[in-house]
C-alpha cells in the first residue's frame, strides 16, 4: 500500500519522472488509436471493419452533432452550416480542413493536416471513422449524403480531397464512397 | 437470415430461421424482434439505428429467446445488418439481417486460430530440424576434418619406425660381420618393430571395439606382476625423456581379478603419455594397490598439463592435444580412447585431474579388486 506522507516514496522513482520520454496523452491516443486501427485493418480486414467503424463513427458524429447543435441553440444545420461544424471540427482536433467549393449538390473540402498526425500513414480505417462522422452529421442534417475520399493523407497524397454529396445525383452514383440516411424516426432514442 | 424493416418488423424469414429461431414453428413475419430478442430495447434500437443509416453491413450481438413447452432456449447470434432500401417517404427502410450462433462464429475463429497455431508449431519443428541438421553437419565436418588429421598422422606413425628399419637393413647389408654393429643395429630394428606392433594392435583393438568384438578375460593374479608387465612396455620411453619414474606399489603384492593384458594395457598407455606429453627430465609417479574393495592406479606427470576444457575431449576418439614445444609429434588420439574404453568394459572408472597447461595432470583408474566375468 502506497504511503500518502509528504517525503515518503509513493512507488515513484525521481530519476524515472525526469527521463526524456516522449509520452504524453495526445501522442499516446493517437498512437493507441493508430494501433487499435492496424489491428482491425489487419487481422479483420478493412471492409469488414468498416461495419465496426461505421458504429462508432456514426456515435461520435452524433454526439457531435448535437453538441454544435446545442451550443447553437438551433434544432438542425443547415448546409453551409453543415460545411462549417465539417471544417470547425476538424480544427479543433488539429485539423486543416477547409472548403474548396459548396453548392446544393455537394461540398468539396480539402485538408491540409491530419489530426491524427504521422499516425494516420497507412491507417485507411482511420478514413473510414471521418467518412462516417461527415456521412452522420451531413445526412442527419440534411436527410442524405455520401461521402467520397478521392485522395488522403493516408495513402500518401499530400492532402486530402473529400466530397460529400449532399442529393443522391448521376454524380453521387458514379463516385465510389459510402452513403448514409438520416434516421429512421421509430429508431430514434 | 431475417427481412425487416428499420423499426423491427419482421418482413419475411428463410427456413432456416424458421427452424432455428421459433421452437413452436410460429410464423415469423408480422412479428417484431422485441418478441424474441432479449437485449435492452435501447440497444436494440441503437443496432437498427446503425443499420438504417449505411449501406456498411452492421455488426452486433442478439440474445435470442426461443421458447417452447420445456421452456426457454437463449441463444446468442452474431448478426450483420445489412440495409436494402433505405426509408422513401412511407415506405420503411428494409433491413437484412444475417444471424448466425455466436458458438459458430466463434468456432470459425478458434479453427483459424488452431491452424495459425498448427502451422507456427511446424514452422517451428522445421526450424529446430533445421538447426538439428545444421548442428549435425558441423559435427560431421568436425569428425571429418579430424579423420584426416588421424589418417594423416596415422601415415606418419606407420612410416617413422620404418625409416630406422631401412637404415638398419642397409648398415646390416654393409657389415654382416661387424658384431657389435650388428647388435646395435638390431636392438634398434627390435625396437621399431616393437613400437609398430603397439600401433598396429591399438588400431586393431578400436576397430574391435567399434565392432563390440573385445572382450576380457579376468583371471587371478598379483597387480604388481600386471605392473611389471605395464612397466615393460613403457620403460623405454621414460628412459629415452631421461624421466624420473618413483613408483609406490603395495608389498606384499595383493590378489586381483581381472584381465591382466588388459590392465596392463591402460597402465602402459598412461605411462607413455606421462612420457611423451613431459619435458624431457621430468618426474612420473606411478602408485598402484588396493582400497577396500577397489583397485586404485594413478598415473601423474609434471608435464604440459591439460587445460579444463580439453578434460573431456581427451577421452574422445581422434581427438588430439596440441603438440607441446619440443613434442612435434600430437599422437593418433586413441590411446586415452582406449584406455577409458577398457576401464569401462572392467566396470572401472577414470578420471583426470589437471590445474591447466603446464602444470601436469594426473590421472586416476577405479576398477573393482574382483571382476566378474
Amino acid at each position: 500500500m502506497n504511503k500518502q506522507c509528504s517525503g515518503e516514496t509513493n512507488g515513484t522513482d525521481p530519476e524515472v519522472e525526469k527521463a526524456a520520454i516522449p509520452l504524453e496523452r495526445d501522442g499516446f491516443l493517437r498512437t493507441l488509436l493508430r494501433h487499435l486501427s492496424g489491428t482491425l485493418q489487419d487481422v479483420i480486414g478493412l471492409e469488414e471493419a468498416s461495419g465496426f467503424i461505421s458504429v462508432v463513427g456514426q456515435e461520435i458524429g452524433d454526439e457531435i452533432n448535437k453538441a454544435y447543435c446545442n451550443a447553437l441553440s438551433i434544432s438542425s444545420l443547415d448546409p453551409e452550416q453543415v460545411g462549417a461544424v465539417l471544417v470547425d471540427l476538424k480544427r479543433r482536433i488539429e485539423g486543416d480542413f477547409y472548403i474548396i467549393s459548396q453548392d446544393e449538390d455537394k461540398i468539396v473540402l480539402g485538408n491540409r493536416a491530419c489530426p491524427f498526425g504521422e499516425k494516420v500513414e497507412g491507417r485507411p480505417a482511420l478514413c473510414m471513422m471521418t467518412s462516417n462522422v461527415f456521412g452522420s452529421i451531413a445526412s442527419e442534417n440534411l436527410g442524405y449524403a455520401k461521402v467520397s475520399l478521392e485522395e488522403t493523407i493516408a495513402e500518401g497524397h499530400s492532402e486530402c480531397r473529400v466530397v460529400v454529396y449532399l442529393k443522391s445525383t448521376e454524380e453521387a452514383a458514379q463516385a465510389e464512397g459510402r452513403e448514409y440516411f438520416k434516421t429512421e424516426p421509430e429508431t430514434e432514442l | 437470415m431475417l427481412l425487416i424493416t428499420g423499426a423491427g418488423e419482421i418482413v419475411s424469414a428463410n427456413p432456416a430461421a424458421g427452424r432455428e429461431l421459433t421452437a413452436k414453428r410460429t410464423d415469423l413475419p408480422r412479428r417484431s424482434l422485441t418478441d424474441f430478442v432479449l437485449n435492452p430495447p435501447e440497444d436494440l434500437a441503437r443496432f437498427l439505428k446503425h443499420c438504417c443509416r449505411t449501406r456498411t453491413a452492421v455488426p452486433g450481438s442478439l440474445l435470442w429467446n426461443s421458447a417452447d413447452e420445456d421452456g426457454a432456449t437463449h441463444i446468442t447470434y452474431r448478426v450483420e445488418g445489412a440495409l436494402l432500401r433505405p426509408r422513401d417517404g412511407e415506405k420503411p427502410a428494409l433491413i437484412q439481417l444475417r444471424l448466425r450462433p455466436r458458438e459458430a462464429a466463434n468456432r470459425r475463429f478458434q479453427i483459424l486460430n488452431q491452424r495459425i497455431e498448427d502451422l507456427s508449431r511446424e514452422i517451428h519443428a522445421r526450424r529446430r530440424a533445421e538447426e538439428s541438421l545444421l548442428e549435425l553437419t558441423e559435427q560431421l565436418a568436425d569428425a571429418d576434418k579430424r579423420k584426416n588429421v588421424f589418417l594423416a598422422t596415422l601415415a606418419h606413425e606407420l612410416r617413422n619406425p620404418l625409416g630406422p628399419i631401412r637404415t638398419g637393413l642397409e648398415i646390416l647389408k654393409m657389415k654382416p660381420d661387424d658384431v657389435a654393429t650388428v647388435e646395435k643395429i638390431q636392438s634398434i630394428m627390435e625396437g621399431q618393430v616393437k613400437q609398430l606392433t603397439v600401433l598396429v594392435n591399438d588400431l586393431l583393438d578400436i576397430s574391435r571395439f567399434t565392432r563390440g568384438m573385445i572382450e576380457i578375460r579376468p583371471e587371478k593374479i598379483a597387480l604388481n606382476e600386471v605392473i611389471q608387465s605395464a612397466l615393460g612396455m613403457s620403460l623405454p620411453v621414460i628412459e629415452e625423456n631421461s624421466h624420473t619414474l618413483v613408483q609406490d606399489l603395495s608389498e606384499p603384492s595383493p590378489e586381483v581379478t581381472v584381465d591382466p593384458h588388459r590392465l596392463s594395457q591402460i597402465v602402459s598407455n598412461l605411462l607413455t603419455n606421462a612420457a611423451k606429453y613431459t619435458s624431457p627430465g621430468g618426474n612420473i609417479e606411478l602408485t598402484a594397490r588396493t582400497e577396500g574393495d577397489e583397485i586404485l592406479i594413478r598415473v601423474s606427470d609434471n608435464g604440459m598439463g591439460i587445460a579444463q576444457e580439453n578434460q573431456q575431449a581427451i577421452f574422445t576418439i581422434f581427438h588430439q592435444l596440441p603438440p607441446s614445444s619440443d613434442r612435434t609429434n600430437a599422437g593418433l588420439g586413441v590411446g586415452l580412447t582406449l584406455v577409458k574404453r577398457l576401464v569401462e568394459l572392467h566396470s572401472g572408472t577414470i578420471i583426470v585431474v589437471s590445474e591447466g597447461e603446464n602444470r601436469g595432470s594426473t590421472f586416476e583408474v577405479r576398477l573393482p579388486v574382483k571382476m566378474s566375468n
